[in-house]
């Protein structure tokens, strides 16, 4: 089939009535967790892995990617009205899209970043179309010092690029590898660190592990937190941008894409990493950079269309070599896995609905959010004034009958309550949970790959180094550990950041 | 000027935790797995070396804490904290109640005391909130989803 013909096909799927209404109940979803701010995309997207074990696996992942994309509108909602970023994708929204509002104009702010969203969505997918074969084939010349290799570089950009200090988030990533290796070695069928229990055996689940770290930690946090929520009594008029405002944001919004799409590819990238880079080229490029943070339209475009285009793009590595870039497509993968899939470079051949299917109900997703969000924005406030002490109980009985649905097991649910104590703790000691949960994903294929390679090489190491892509993959690795002990570089690191 | 604070409190402490588990995880890993070797490696390789590594990095914490000083960097936790504690203590007995008295009446308990901890609001708002909860995850997640969930003494 050609490129055109599969496109067809894959609306084909996502336009079946089911996959329509999964794509739906995602974007909403989505767009309501991106609103409500102490529960974020990866929280959600646990919290609902468990109603995704009664559909398809196409529906499934349809819905799960509408909640990310989803939040991605969302938190740009709450960051312009409220100068309250539900997600961390839009913390740079906050800076001028909030500033904007102040001044009144938080119509046209919550336009662009809506119309610039979709724009960098539309493209983003044209992108994964024509970038998803070639990069199949190029995964078809990966063995395991390959996978090693760029597992690596995946974790160790991360780390590097989170706001914490590296040293912690490669603590953080190294304890997620350990405890991917708690249960039975798949090698040897031996027991490792399960201390008699038969529960422990069979490893340490993905799901509660996420939805302690990011569902009920992050609720704990917010339960010590006793602030209150200011709402922006902005008027909501002139949504659309003026003809200016269009000027002003044509570029940016252009430029967020590319960056924002070829950041998402990265391992280690995302919709994250892609908006603050995006702010920080937009006031490079700026012929009046002293302006950004008064509330200037450029501030909100280019990274609004960079998040989106960077939360589009990760699905690339995804679903071509079967290797989650970052905590959300960890999630896709542990939900994929649930389902019985193993992405990789094959899954195009041999699961076309999935991976057409999940491609195209993103332009789809993009097209309802843009068409249901802006006159829905006077229903997203009001939710923001649903009392916390109904919400976080909610949430928490969301988790809680959640983790236990997948296992029917009680030890999930004392799972996610002591990973939940720990993201907790690991909030409150600046640690990001983040690389640990990637690397709790990662780090099955991780050894596997490592001991592979090790079994080949007759236990020489130089097989990660004569290969031309790992080759690669690992010097990348290694400049990104070294370069903090680097002053000057350092010091270039320290410009990126806002 | 004030005193400089020797330590980094966040940052040692966690620093000596992590340092513990180290220590656990490499004499664990030796102690009960096979390490096999760098030609064949056993169970035991990569825990040992993840030990390894955690126990160097918290090392190089802990030195850093030291280095940096700063004490605690303002309160550890705040004034309300005994709300994460309370909801943990209800999410304990949660879990330890919800096979034996089922998960309608435990989602019943659990949002009355949550409301009843976080606000102080009236019990009939908490019991009236409580009811409406349950049924709303009975009519999800039993009725729907058709999850199979425990009905303990109820049914």
């Amino acid at each position: 089939m050609g490129l055109i013909e599969n496109v067809l096909y894959g609306f084909g799927v996502a336009f079946t009535p089911i996959n329509l209404f999964l794509c739906f109940m995602g974007a909403v979803a989505g767009t309501l967790v991106g609103v409500l701010p102490g529960l974020g995309p990866v929280g959600a997207m646990s919290m609902l892995l468990p109603v995704t074990f009664v559909i398809s696996p196409t529906g499934a992942l349809i819905m799960l990617a509408g909640i990310y994309y989803g939040a991605q509108y969302g938190g740009s909602i709450t960051s312009i009205l409220l100068n309250v970023p539900g997600e961390a994708t839009t913390i740079v929204t906050c800076l001028d899209g909030n500033a904007m509002a102040k001044r009144g104009r938080a119509g046209p702010a919550l336009g662009i970043s809506a119309f610039g969203s979709f724009i960098a969505g539309t493209l983003a997918i044209c992108g994964t179309i024509l970038f998803a074969f070639p990069l199949t084939s190029f995964a078809l010349k990966f063995g395991p010092p390959e996978y090693f290799g760029l597992i690596c570089m995946g974790l160790v950009i991360l780390t590097y690029l989170s706001r914490a200090s590296m040293l912690k988030s490669l603590l953080m990533a190294v304890l997620g590898i350990f405890v991917s290796t708690i249960g039975m070695d798949s090698m040897t069928g031996v027991s490792r660190f399960s201390f008699g229990s038969i529960s422990l055996r069979e490893g340490v689940g993905l799901v509660p592990i996420a939805m302690g770290m990011f569902g009920l930690g992050e609720i704990l946090t917010n339960l010590e937190e006793e602030g209150k929520q200011e709402v922006l009594k902005a008027k909501l008029t002139h949504l659309f941008p003026s003809l200016q405002d269009w000027r002003d944001s044509a570029w940016p919004i252009l430029r967020g894409t590319i960056l924002g799409f070829f950041l998402g590819i990265l391992p280690g990238g995302g919709a994250l990493i892609s908006s603050f880079a995006a702010y920080a080229v937009e006031k490079r490029f700026s012929k009046h950079p002293e302006k950004f943070g008064t509330g200037i339209i450029e501030g909100v475009a280019g990274p609004e269309a960079a998040n989106n285009a960077g939360a589009q793009a990760s699905f690339i590595p995804l679903l071509t070599l079967g290797i989650p870039t970052n905590v959300v497509t960890a999630i896709l993968l542990g939900a994929l896995m649930i389902h019985g899939i193993t992405p990789g470079p094959l899954l195009i051949k041999e699961k076309p609905d999935l991976f057409w299917g999940v491609v195209t109900s993103m332009y789809i997703g993009n097209v309802m959010l843009l068409i249901l969000n802006l006159p829905l924005i006077p229903i997203w406030v009001r939710i923001l004034q649903v009392p916390k002490f109904i919400l976080f109980p909610v949430i928490m009985l969301f988790c809680l009958i959640g983790v236990y649905s997948v296992n029917n097991n009680v030890f999930d649910i004392f799972v996610m309550i002591f990973f939940g104590v720990v993201g907790y703790f690991a909030k409150k000691l600046d640690f990001e949970p983040a690389p640990f949960i990637l690397a709790v994903v990662l780090g099955p294929i991780f050894e596997e790959n490592l001991r592979q390679s090790l079994i080949y090489s007759r236990g020489d190491f130089s097989i990660f180094f004569i290969r031309p892509i790992s080759l690669t993959f690992m010097l990348v690795a290694v400049l990104l550990l070294i370069y903090p002990f680097i002053p000057w570089m350092k010091k270039k690191k320290k410009s990126l950041k806002i | 000027m004030g005193k400089r604070e020797p330590i980094n409190g966040k940052d040692g402490v966690s620093a000596l935790v992590l340092l513990a588990l180290s220590l656990f995880i490499c004499f664990g890993s030796l102690a009960n797995l096979s390490y096999g070797s760098f030609h064949r490696p056993g169970p035991g390789f990569l825990p040992f070396w993840t030990g390894l590594l955690i126990g160097l990095m918290s090392l190089g914490l802990l030195v850093k804490s030291i280095w940096q000083g700063g004490g605690v960097g303002g309160k550890f936790f705040q004034r309300s904290f005994r709300k994460p504690l309370y909801a943990l203590l209800a999410l304990i007995a949660y879990g330890l109640l919800f096979v034996i008295l089922g998960y309608l009446i435990c989602n019943l308990l659990f949002m009355i005391f949550m409301i009843l901890l976080m606000e102080k609001k009236k019990w009939y708002v908490a019991v009236g909130s409580g009811l409406i909860t349950a049924l709303a995850f009975y009519g999800v997640f039993s009725v729907w989803l058709q999850v199979p969930l425990p009905r303990g003494i109820l049914f």
